[in-house]
């Protein structure tokens, strides 16, 4: 569930879209991906992708204008063996197993920087927060507690979210009981 | 899976996916169909077969929405729907997965602190989501069917307006997502295998119908009912 990434596909062709998406689906973790026919519903969506799909017509006219945090073009020939191109590129023109191959070598690469912190245990800075989460202080107490700022304190409980994948105050209650960070009765 | 047609055996329809039968329940239709096809069936318990089969889709598809098409549903119809939902969490879900609970925690010490969190999380949890329920049925509900039958009614009040609505969907969802993920992480008691693998499935069960009935809920009755205020707006105006 951490690779919650969100991924769009600009293609005009809804076959194309329709079957990345399918293959996405079937073959990564990834479990949100929204298709757009074309580059104003794009802009409509306004959804902030981290991986973003173009077929390489709609490359070709609105390259600068994609905002999307990974950009990968879709382009309709068979896989080069030099890839020279400076963006990330899938090739459409392969049969079933390259294509997996092609998306499991592109996905790995992309999801490196944005993973990496989602493996980790938590910090001990990071307990602190959970611990006075836990307890039900709010934001402000805590970064006054711990001599913070209250970004710092929002970063931290972001980081905790992110790693434990436990996004409600109850939920990060429990787990802070279960690993004995605190005791039943400090809970209120 | 293929999308259901009027003329499919409700048989294969279960064959296809039998997460089907709580959602046919709530229509009135029960296991002991024989061959008889989806319109058949709708025709003898009087069922809208268009409003049938769209419900069956949309819950068999999870990126299958066709909105507009819904938009266009008697509204009373969608409330009977969602409410019988209601029924089904209330009489039979929630109090299976409790007594699963119970039965998991049978041979766990009393002093565990474990075993304290994780009922008291479950006992929150569901008097949580009753309350959500109780309120929908007290308030959201009869309020739409009033406006759909244009009766002259105050507007729905501000403190449960569609964005509490929404938040409160929101938190249903998280918190049984919560619940599950911890289960499988966390716990170090020595839990009885089955149950707790069972209360597991029945989690991931919860969830994927808490799932379709939120969706509804949130893309189909609210734009309906901002709709019909809008328009009842613009009349008195």
């Amino acid at each position: 569930m951490h690779s919650a990434q969100n991924i769009g596909i600009l293609s005009a062709n809804i076959l194309v879209s329709n079957g990345l998406r399918e293959l996405l689906y079937e073959y990564s973790s990834l479990s949100k991906v929204q298709l757009y026919s074309s580059f104003e519903n794009l802009l409509s969506g306004e959804e902030k992708h981290d991986i973003l799909f173009v077929d390489d017509a709609s490359y070709l006219i609105h390259a600068g204008k994609l905002s999307a945090k990974n950009i990968v073009v879709l382009v309709n020939q068979t896989p080069q063996k030099l890839d020279e191109s400076p963006t990330p590129v899938l090739y459409t023109l392969c049969d079933e197993e390259e294509m997996i191959a092609q998306i499991g070598k592109l996905l790995s690469s992309i999801s490196k920087e944005t993973e990496n912190n989602t493996k980790k245990e938590i910090s001990d800075r990071e307990r602190d927060v959970l611990v006075l989460v836990a307890k039900g202080y709010m934001n402000k107490e805590i970064a006054d507690k711990l001599n913070i700022s209250m970004n710092t304190v929002i970063t931290h409980r972001k980081n905790i979210t992110s790693k434990l994948g436990i996004k409600t105050i109850s939920g990060l209650t429990i787990y802070a009981v279960i690993n004995g960070m605190i005791s039943p009765s400090e809970v209120s | 899976m293929t999308l259901i047609t009027p003329d499919m055996k409700m048989a294969d329809v279960i064959h296809g996916n039998y997460l089907l039968i709580p959602v046919i329940n709530r229509f009135g239709i029960r296991l002991g169909f024989g061959e008889k096809t989806v319109q058949e069936l709708c025709k003898e318990h009087s069922i809208n077969p268009d409003f049938f089969i769209t419900i069956l889709n949309v819950y068999s598809h999870e990126s299958y929405f066709p909105q507009s098409k819904m938009l266009t549903f008697d509204v009373v119809a969608i409330i009977d729907y969602l409410y019988e939902t209601h029924v089904y969490y209330r009489e039979t879900l929630l109090p299976q997965i409790e007594n699963q609970f119970k039965s998991l925690m049978k041979n766990i010490s009393k002093e565990s602190k474990e075993r304290y969190a994780i009922e008291n999380f479950f006992l929150e949890y569901k008097k949580e989501l009753l309350a959500h329920l109780k309120r929908e049925e007290d308030f959201t509900f009869p309020y739409i069917v009033d406006l759909h039958a244009g009766k002259d009614i105050e507007k729905l009040k501000k403190q449960y307006s569609s964005k509490v609505f929404e938040k409160e969907h929101d938190n249903v969802d998280e918190k049984l997502f919560d619940l599950k993920n911890i289960l499988i992480k966390y716990v170090h008691e020595k839990y009885d295998d089955n149950v707790l693998n069972n209360i597991i499935f029945e989690l991931f069960r919860f969830e994927r119908d808490l799932k379709d009935h939120t969706r509804i809920e949130n893309k189909i009755l609210i734009p309906i009912v901002q709709k019909m205020e809008q328009e009842k707006l613009s009349k008195n105006a």
